[in-house]
């Protein structure tokens, strides 16, 4: 009996004390994290979508709570005057969530360009949705278009071979476009 | 033993995966290029000698039929520390790395020296013990990341050296290429160490 | 094993399989193979003149150089005169281009005597063929693989007939491109390809005089041409407006050559009659699987290589085969070493 009592006090004790040291941890390196994986993940897409800002894209981001969701919102500036919108959706692939940023024109209301953040899908088939080849089809498409949920609008070609990450991709422009006229309106009253 | 040798053994006699031929799943899969090898390695290093250090302390508390578990607490502490500096610090060699920081939990090297050498040793001798082991498993990993990196893509550390018209032998910076060298280079150490 | 030596247990040195006497050296076997490639390496170097002699001499000198070099090593004895070496080199400079980096030869050769080969324990252990070996290396590497690609590499010669790699353009464009390829000349070797790999009537008398002379064994070729013609057959009734008929498969790309001289490599194939049935069957079917459904054009290569794997089980094929009479050793005493020593 002694020695159950024993194993389980260690065994708690140990548990314990590692816990608290990583949550301590945690919460130093959090921040930096954040920072990092915003710079090394988020920042080089948000560039390429929102070609052309002459501000610090991951400098003036801002978060927004939209239907109770959180956002972040980058707004890219041409000029001192706010000029492009970007934020991010998901979308569900062939393998996986399909996490998909979408810039906007705020004056034009069209597409200024899309990016694949992070997904699941199968090396060298699904992932060809990546590439240049398929994002640059998007570019330029104004917020007008209609998509049907789960299919890709007649404008947008599915990549012959990907047609599930493609629709993915479809799907997560979609929800990115239904919450734009709320999130343009918060951006623009900040 | 004398401590100065707790410390060289792990750089020959045992060296983890050409001696003892543990660990080799990172060192199949991190070691496409001498950076990645490096930081694999410093990570092993700095999980090895700090959990051998704590489990050694710690040897007389630990009742023996819970010490696994408690080994395996606290060397995924001491993972998870890494893992999180890596990713606030070095962020470029944490996405090489990915998954093979974590699963430096479940290395057979760290359980086989906290189990075999830390549990039953002292302090001092067992941190020596993870700093050689470590620094062993570091030059391994870093020596065969350089071959392939240079014969797979033509640099070293990310720097050219080879001529300009070299076409990179990608074979070694795939899997084969990895079993390849491994296997190689684990026949020229046993060959080595025959002839002495 | 005769009667003398089991007596003599302290003289015994148990070797790799396989066993069977042709009643000729591994010698004779070896400079039988050279000669009855001879033909075929006349017609690559009318084809392709300096280039091929250079080809084919630096892939055999490399070759020979790599065995004599890890064998002095390993403080082995040296056997490059046994020419099988030299063979391996051979056959793997006869499906290249004819204009083949001198590096990409010496890395091929390299690596397909020194891990195909000596790794395992030298002539008679390596369970595949060195050459084949070699060839996968570099095809799989991907930067390298163009120096594999006949239609990249075969484009500045001036040899008389069409230079577009037959199996290249029934990957690309589908039966229906083929009609400017006349049988009669890919017989007779006018086709693009490796130096000797195309010389496809070469090949044949080759193949002819190894298996009259004994040195190769008739099941392996002749079940991996029924393979191929079957296989192929299959596939082209199914539906003949995406797959080639079996007589271009059969004469074009490396199944002759493949047939009689790489899958009949004695280490890598299988000792007895059914095991060499099943074995040649395999590798022709599997050819043609590759050709149909793989991103290579041709796959004699690789069908050699995942078939000669099989070969520890292909050998326990029992029927019609060659037993090997058991031998009754009396009781042995010491270790290993001693034994030996």
């Amino acid at each position: 009996m002694k020695e159950i009592v024993q194993m389980i006090v260690v065994l708690s004790v140990i548990c314990t004390i590692c816990g608290v040291a990583l949550s301590g941890f945690r919460n130093m390196t959090e921040d930096r994290i954040e920072n990092q994986v915003l710079m090394n993940v988020q920042g080089p897409k948000v560039k390429l979508v929102l070609e052309g800002a002459e501000n610090d894209l991951i400098a003036d981001r801002k978060k927004l709570s939209v239907n109770d969701e959180q956002l972040l919102l980058f707004i890219g500036k041409k000029q001192g005057k706010d000029w492009a919108i970007a934020y991010e959706t998901v979308g569900q692939g062939f393998g996986g969530d399909l996490k998909v940023m979408v810039g906007y024109d705020i004056e034009q209301n069209n597409l200024t360009g899309v990016q694949i953040i992070s997904h699941k899908e199968t090396p060298g088939i699904g992932s060809r949705v990546t590439e240049n080849q398929f994002t640059k089809r998007f570019k330029g498409l104004h917020i007008d278009i209609e998509i049907t949920p789960n299919q890709c609008p007649d404008e947008i070609d599915a990549i012959s071979g990907a047609t599930y990450s493609s629709k993915g991709v479809c799907e997560a422009l979609r929800k990115s476009i239904a919450l734009y006229p709320e999130i343009r309106k918060q951006a623009l009253a900040n | 033993m004398s401590l100065s040798k707790e410390f060289t053994k792990g750089l020959w006699n045992e060296l983890p995966p050409f001696r003892l031929v543990l660990g080799l799943c990172p060192v199949l899969a991190v070691t496409k290029s001498a950076e990645t090898g490096l930081g694999m390695g410093l990570a092993v290093i700095f999980v090895l000698t700090c959990s051998n250090m704590l489990v050694s302390s710690l040897r007389n508390v630990i009742p023996r039929k819970v010490r696994i578990a408690s080994f395996i607490v606290i060397i995924a502490t001491f993972v998870v520390i890494v893992e999180l500096t890596a990713q606030a610090y070095f962020y470029p060699i944490y996405e090489k790395l990915g998954i093979f920081i974590p699963l430096i939990v479940v290395n057979c090297i760290i359980l086989g020296r906290a189990e075999a050498f830390a549990s039953r040793n002292g302090v001092i001798p067992s941190a020596l013990d993870g700093l050689g082991i470590g620094t062993g498993f570091t030059l391994s990993l870093t020596v065969l990341g350089g071959i392939r990196e240079i014969l797979g893509n033509g640099t070293i550390f990310g720097a050219e050296i080879m001529w300009s018209s070299f076409r990179p032998f990608t074979f070694m910076v795939e899997a084969p290429g990895a079993f390849l060298s491994l296997g190689l280079l684990l026949g020229i150490m046993n060959a080595c160490s025959k002839s002495n | 094993m005769n009667k003398t030596t089991s007596m003599k247990v302290s003289n015994l040195t148990v070797s790799p399989g396989p066993h069977r006497h042709s009643g000729a050296s591994i010698t004779g076997g070896s400079y039988d193979f050279l000669l009855a490639l001879l033909p075929a390496v006349i017609m690559g170097i009318c084809y392709y003149g300096f280039d091929a002699v250079r080809v084919i001499s630096a892939s055999i000198a490399s070759a020979m150089i790599a065995e004599a070099l890890i064998q002095k090593i390993l403080k082995k004895p040296v056997t490059i005169a046994d020419g099988s070496a030299a063979v391996s080199g051979l056959l793997l400079a006869l499906i290249l281009p004819a204009n083949v980096p001198l590096y990409v030869i010496i890395v091929a050769n390299f690596a397909g005597i020194i891990v195909g080969k000596q790794c395992f324990g030298g002539l008679g252990a390596n369970p595949l063929n060195p050459a084949l070996v070699g060839w996968a290396i570099v095809r799989i590497t991907k930067t390298w693989a163009d120096f594999l690609d006949f239609d990249l590499m075969l484009i500045n010669y001036d040899t008389g007939f069409i230079l577009q790699y037959p199996l290249a353009v029934l990957k690309a464009k589908g039966p229906s491109a083929l009609s400017d390829f006349h049988l009669g000349a890919l017989f007779l070797g006018q086709q693009t390809g490796g130096i000797g790999a195309s010389a496809i009537v070469c090949l044949l008398a080759g193949g002819l005089y190894l298996i009259i002379r004994g040195t190769i064994r008739w099941e392996i070729p002749l079940c991996f041409i029924i393979g191929v013609t079957i296989i192929s057959g299959v596939f082209w009734l199914a539906n003949s407006t995406a797959y080639g008929n079996p007589m271009f498969h059969l004469l074009t790309g490396n199944v002759i050559i493949g047939a009689f001289f790489l899958c009949t490599d004695n280490a890598s194939s299988p000792v007895n009659r059914w095991g060499m049935v099943a074995f040649g069957f395999g590798c022709g079917a599997m050819t043609i699987v590759l050709r149909a459904w793989s991103i290579y054009p041709d796959g004699v290569v690789f069908a050699c290589l995942l078939m000669s794997l099989f070969v520890p089980l292909l050998d326990k094929l029992k029927a019609g085969q060659i037993v090997p009479q058991p031998v009754e050793l009396p009781p042995v005493s010491g270790s290993v070493e001693e034994r030996t020593a």
